[in-house]
């Protein structure tokens, strides 16, 4: 089970239609279980879930900004995606600070030595990606980045835990992340029921 | 919010306005852009003057820019016109009809962002299908106003959209992989009747033309009912 977590503004229900509904529904479309939650009611995760998403949301609304996740990255070792301000979440969750930096369209975007390498990214090579997005938030150690555009991080990776986060939107036309995300969900889930632990430094092949 | 609603004619505009109105949104103004150019990048041009009846039918006021159509200019009009209708109708946000096109959207983004106002899309890359399904089973009254792509000939123009046409489109889809709500510009729609329209709107005298594969529906002449 995936966990999609809802972070747009509470008050404008219609942002579900734009920025949740299209990941739901393309998990669905390819057979993975989803929930969805809204950031204020994730807390301690159900241990039926073995992945996260954070979703992105509309360039004006700037909700999810006065709102913090490190209690819950507390609480949760598991694989997370971050998709835009779902990134900055992560981000500013582990002590990065959110900075102005807007870019709409289609981006282009190079993978970094360790993004050619990384099985997230891993044979892609350059590509586009559709941003929407008025901030991104600095990466600090032990953040490290797989891949960039001309003006900063667009895919980024935890060293130590199986947390990315994704600046563009890949339900725009990069489904091929959630689906490389999915593959990384099951394999850790594998890997951790079998009790092996993983040094996610040595993830990066 | 005060929303304005960019408004093409088609059902995409209309159903994205409808939308807004659900959840709980004011559609302040209609905004249409009026192209000379029937190649436009950015903009619906069939029927596109009988926007007006809609909007006297939605009695929600209209705003029309009228555009040569040229590429990037298109886009300086849109522009001015949001500009335009921000001010007059002190909107909080902009709603558009996109649904998988990354040019339409991004450009109107931009636009609204330098506005500093929202912009909504509620069907971006919504299930075309359970769309259909949904514009059929609220009381859409929509028709076929153009068509631009194999399969699909004189015999679609002015078809109503419905539950026949939607099983005749999953085939063609399942074929020839047109989509379903025509987001390729397979087909051109024009909306006669929406939930949120106090009179719907009556097509009396209409001019077909179909050539070398593509074709439109022109109403001569309409009137509200």
């Amino acid at each position: 089970m995936i966990l999609i977590i809802d972070l747009t503004d509470p008050e404008i229900t219609i942002l579900r239609d734009e920025f949740v509904a299209p990941i739901t529904r393309y998990f669905l479309s390819v057979g993975q279980q989803t929930r969805v939650i809204r950031l204020e009611e994730w807390g301690r995760v159900d241990p039926v879930v073995n992945g996260i998403i954070i979703c992105g949301t509309a360039l004006a609304d700037d909700w999810y900004v006065n709102h913090s996740i490190e209690t819950q990255l507390n609480l949760w070792n598991g694989p997370i995606l971050g998709i835009c301000a779902g990134m900055q979440m992560l981000l500013t969750g582990t002590g990065g600070e959110r900075h102005p930096f807007l870019e709409i369209g289609m981006t282009p975007v190079y993978l970094t030595d360790i993004g050619r390498e990384h099985q997230l990214t891993k044979g892609k090579d350059d590509f586009s990606g559709y941003s929407l997005h008025q901030y991104t938030a600095a990466r600090i150690h032990p953040w490290i980045s797989l891949a960039e555009s001309d003006d900063g991080e667009q895919i980024v990776m935890h060293q130590h835990k199986p947390w990315f986060g994704v600046l563009f939107h890949p339900e725009v036309r990069n489904e091929w992340i959630f689906e490389r995300f999915i593959l990384y969900v099951h394999q850790f889930s594998q890997t951790h029921s079998s009790g092996i632990e993983v040094d996610f430094d040595k993830t990066v092949i | 919010m005060r929303i304005g609603a960019l408004l093409s004619g088609g059902k995409d505009s209309v159903y994205a306005a409808w939308r807004m109105i659900q959840t709980g949104h004011e559609i302040s103004c209609f905004i249409t852009i009026q192209s000379r150019n029937p190649e436009s990048y950015m903009f619906h041009t069939p029927n596109i003057s009988l926007t007006k009846l809609q909007a006297e039918a939605a009695e929600i006021p209209i705003l029309i820019q009228e555009t040569d159509g040229a590429k990037e200019k298109e886009l300086v009009d849109l522009r001015e016109a949001i500009h335009r209708a921000a001010s007059t109708y002190h909107l909080d946000g902009i709603v558009t009809g996109a649904i998988q096109s990354v040019y339409q959207a991004s450009r109107i983004e931009h636009i609204c962002h330098d506005e500093k106002l929202w912009c909504f899309s509620p069907l971006w890359l919504c299930d075309q299908e359970q769309y259909i399904n949904s514009l059929v089973s609220e009381g859409f009254e929509v028709i076929i106003a153009g068509v631009f792509a194999e399969p699909l000939d004189e015999s679609w123009l002015g078809v109503r959209i419905d539950e026949s046409f939607l099983n005749r489109m999953k085939k063609i889809h399942q074929k020839y992989h047109v989509s379903l709500a025509g987001e390729g510009g397979e087909y051109e729609s024009f909306v006669c009747y929406a939930p949120f329209f106090h009179k719907r709107i009556e097509i009396l005298e209409t001019e077909a033309k179909f050539a070398y594969g593509s074709g439109g529906y022109v109403i001569s002449r309409a009137q509200l009912v």
